[in-house]
């Protein structure tokens, strides 16, 4: 039995490391640990709780925009305030294009290369793979002299030396199933993604002024000026038409290549859909009112939460029902670290009792991370767009239904695969594709609104500090494309006096909780099958499929390289069955040598 | 052909000391009246893939940033062609870093045709929104050796009659 620890853990946002227990090839515990502290929380207490937005928006820089959302929520929720139906909309189109790009840069950027050999898509016929792409898509990129034009750049990249993106890739893993013209056919996508999203994401850079972090939220609304006649106003006739383009090339890329590419690939790994399972609840907090945020029915991706893998139960979710526990996490609470406390009575009191760095394994029986543990009536959830598809289809909602069927008509088999590694991949296709179709809809009615001469895009009612209540407390609920993101916030005197942000990635990454039950990722570990410890690909394909999202703080890279892939180090358990690799600088020629 | 254009790229974290010099120095460039205005400064800071929309059809990049290369505090490091392979610059989210987005922007065929990488060896890299002496030092040599680099970049330009430059006009607000 060994200890295999992976740390950091790349191609995700943040800080993150994970320790397995492996015996007999497969993990049998894991241990997820957040290894940076985030202290926005603390940073907002005595601000104007109109500008927090600004300040909460920093939390990250890739689920950028989210933390903006989340925050003026719960400031309109705690003050009473309703928003224009323009505000919505924009709310809504901001987000929904958020969803997609996060969604295509996931698997093209951050998870693909877990599942495709760079390596083998050199030895790819391309008249074949050209053969393989248009039996799956009506993408015109297909010709065989395309991918050979790719292959060309991938070779002269590889003889230069500069491996760069692909430079952390586990090649000749024997995990790694896919044919070479599937391997090219993937890297080609790759390529095309990176275009694909930087031209997208302009419809943030004109809605919020740049990107990322966004400028033009204001609780009670927008800042973006919407007029019909007016050239310099943010949102006119013109910038419509822009938007439909936007939204019209998005769509193409996500159902010409996005969907049939996810389908191609899960054909290959389909055993994956029997690893990763995970904890079996779901939870959702529903997100895209097409009405008031405080009318839940009416949201376009549903509330809910799935217990225990039962599908055919859909509960309702009561917000006081969820409360954090810090018993194997770096704080402490002034009621004793075995209870939970509710968000609205939060507590953030860093305490670290970790070792010093650097380190070789956590006391995993003590507190051994920066996250705490979120739970939903004492119970761990998964939260994501896995949950959001399965409480969307447990609802019955239509659309998601056919699409969701769709997939599991192609691969023959019952939703239940759906509670897997490959599950989580494909509920994120199924969410791009519909929100695809959802996008023209908020433009169409934005268009049409201007159009009406209805052009409010703010309520400044109680804008003036003098309006409020002495003190009064809320909270704003979100579902960004990692999951249930929550934040809540009490005022006192005009000013912040308390602020709570649960993330996602807390949902999904935390600790054990003081009744020893695992989180998200700690349980989804179980049972994954390990072929070469010092090579954990396996587990990182599983971690990678949650889309990790880890509070960001930047750090410059040591010259060693150390940071520069991942490192896994298989440590040795007290019977010593296994070796430490020497030391950082092995590691990193090791890393180096052997990329490409 | 496509016209000359010119950019120069800060890197770094304001809030890690001597890693924020890169991102100093576009600061001085911006200010200083020598610096041609046809010439694009781009505070990149601690994006990664986000800066593959600016750097669209940048032909000749320049960027600056704190590098660890185990020389001594201070000293400036020049770096062109082969040399910009697996510099330790700065990562980012994602730890995705400069050498990334240059393999990026290749891959997508739209990479400068002309990079050079102008450092500073950091004394400290830890929390704090000043220089150490030692980098605030080095900063005006970094400005000094920028503006070189530049004003040789636009007399070739003009010499080779390639094209005009392409005046830098309001940047998109885009950074994405």
């Amino acid at each position: 039995m060994a200890r295999v620890v992976i740390d950091p853990v790349t191609r995700i946002e943040g800080h993150l490391r994970i320790e397995t227990e492996v015996n007999g090839g497969r993990v049998t515990d894991a241990w997820s640990s957040g290894t940076m502290f985030r202290g926005i929380e603390l940073i907002l207490r005595g601000r104007d709780p109109r500008e927090a937005w600004i300040w909460a928006q920093r939390i990250c820089g890739v689920c950028t925009t989210v933390h903006a959302l989340a925050s003026v929520r719960a400031v309109e929720n705690a003050l009473g305030i309703d928003i224009p139906d323009n505000a919505r909309l924009v709310r809504n189109i901001i987000a929904g294009a958020q969803n997609v790009q996060d969604h295509v840069i996931h698997f093209y950027h951050l998870h693909a290369l877990d599942w495709v050999d760079v390596t083998l898509a050199l030895k790819a016929d391309p008249a074949k793979t050209s053969q393989l792409a248009q039996s799956i898509s009506e993408w015109p990129k297909s010709s065989a002299t395309y991918f050979k034009g790719v292959q060309d750049r991938v070779k002269a990249l590889v003889a230069s030396r500069q491996l760069s993106l692909f430079s952390s890739g586990d090649w000749g893993h024997p995990a790694y199933q896919l044919p070479p013209e599937a391997n090219l056919l993937a890297v080609a996508h790759y390529i095309e993604a990176l275009d694909m999203q930087r031209d997208f994401i302009r419809i943030h850079a004109v809605l919020g002024g740049k990107n990322p972090h966004l400028q033009t939220y204001l609780v009670g609304g927008m800042s973006t000026a919407i007029d019909g006649n007016e050239p310099e106003a943010v949102i006119n006739p013109e910038r419509i038409t822009l938007f439909n383009e936007l939204a019209a090339r998005a769509k193409t890329f996500v159902q010409q290549v996005y969907v049939p590419d996810v389908l191609a690939v899960a054909s290959f790994y389909k055993e994956w859909f029997g690893y990763g399972e995970g904890l079996g609840n779901f939870m959702a907090y529903g997100d895209f009112p097409s009405g008031s945020i405080n009318d839940p029915s009416d949201f376009f991706f549903p509330r809910g939460v799935i217990l225990g893998r039962d599908l055919a139960t859909v509960h309702p979710v009561d917000p006081g029902k969820i409360a954090e526990y810090v018993t194997h996490s770096w704080y402490e609470y002034s009621v004793g670290d075995q209870a939970s406390r509710r968000p609205a009575e939060g507590e953030t009191s860093p305490k670290y009792s970790g070792p010093k760095p650097p380190y070789l394994v956590l006391d995993t029986d003590a507190k051994y991370s920066w996250l705490k543990s979120p739970r939903y009536d004492d119970k761990p959830m998964e939260v994501g767009p896995l949950a959001r598809t399965l409480v969307a289809y447990a609802s019955g909602d239509a659309q998601v239904k056919k699409s969701v069927d769709a997939v599991l008509a192609k691969f023959n088999a019952p939703p239940t695969v759906l509670f897997s590694t490959l599950g989580r991949i494909a509920a994120r296709a199924i969410e791009a594709d519909i929100m695809v179709e959802k996008l023209p809809e908020w433009i169409a009615q934005l268009d049409d609104n201007m159009a009406h001469g209805d052009v409010r895009i703010h309520n400044g009612d109680k804008w003036d500090p003098e309006s409020w209540p002495k003190s009064c407390a809320g909270f704003g609920l979100e579902e960004a494309p990692r999951g249930s993101l929550g934040h809540w916030v009490e005022i006192e005197n005009k000013k912040i006096v308390n602020y709570q942000c649960i993330v996602p990635s807390t949902w999904n990454a935390g600790p054990r909780d003081a009744h020893g039950q695992r989180g998200a990722y700690e349980a989804a570990l179980l049972n994954t099958p390990i072929a070469d410890p010092e090579r954990p690909l396996e587990v990182l394909r599983t971690v990678h499929s949650f889309d990790p999202c880890l509070a960001c703080a930047v750090h410059v890279v040591d010259g060693k390289g150390r940071s520069y892939g991942r490192e896994a180090e298989a440590v040795p358990d007290s019977e010593g069955t296994t070796s430490l690799p020497a030391d950082s600088a092995a590691l990193y020629k090791a890393a180096v040598q052997g990329g490409l | 052909m496509n016209p000359a254009r010119i950019a120069v790229l800060g890197l770094g974290n304001l809030m890690r000391t001597d890693d924020a010099v890169g991102m100093l120095a576009i600061q001085q460039l911006r200010a200083d009246p020598r610096f041609p205005r046809c010439v694009s400064l781009i505070e990149g800071g601690t994006l990664g893939l986000d800066l593959l929309h600016p750097l669209d059809g940048v032909t000749h990049l320049l960027a600056l940033d704190a590098i660890d290369a185990g020389a001594t505090p201070g000293t400036l490091l020049r770096f062109a062609g082969d040399e910009i392979v697996d510099l330790p610059i700065s990562k980012s989210v994602h730890l995705l870093g400069f050498s990334d987005l240059i393999g990026a922007a290749r891959l997508t065929g739209r990479a400068p045709a002309e990079i050079v990488v102008l450092g500073v060896q950091p004394e400290i890299i830890g929390w704090g929104t000043q220089l150490t002496a030692t980098a605030e030092g080095a900063l005006a040599a970094l400005v000094e050796t920028a503006i070189a680099q530049v004003s040789r970049w636009t007399q070739e330009i003009e010499r080779a009659q390639i094209d005009v430059l392409v005046p830098a006009g309001e940047p998109e607000p885009a950074v994405a």
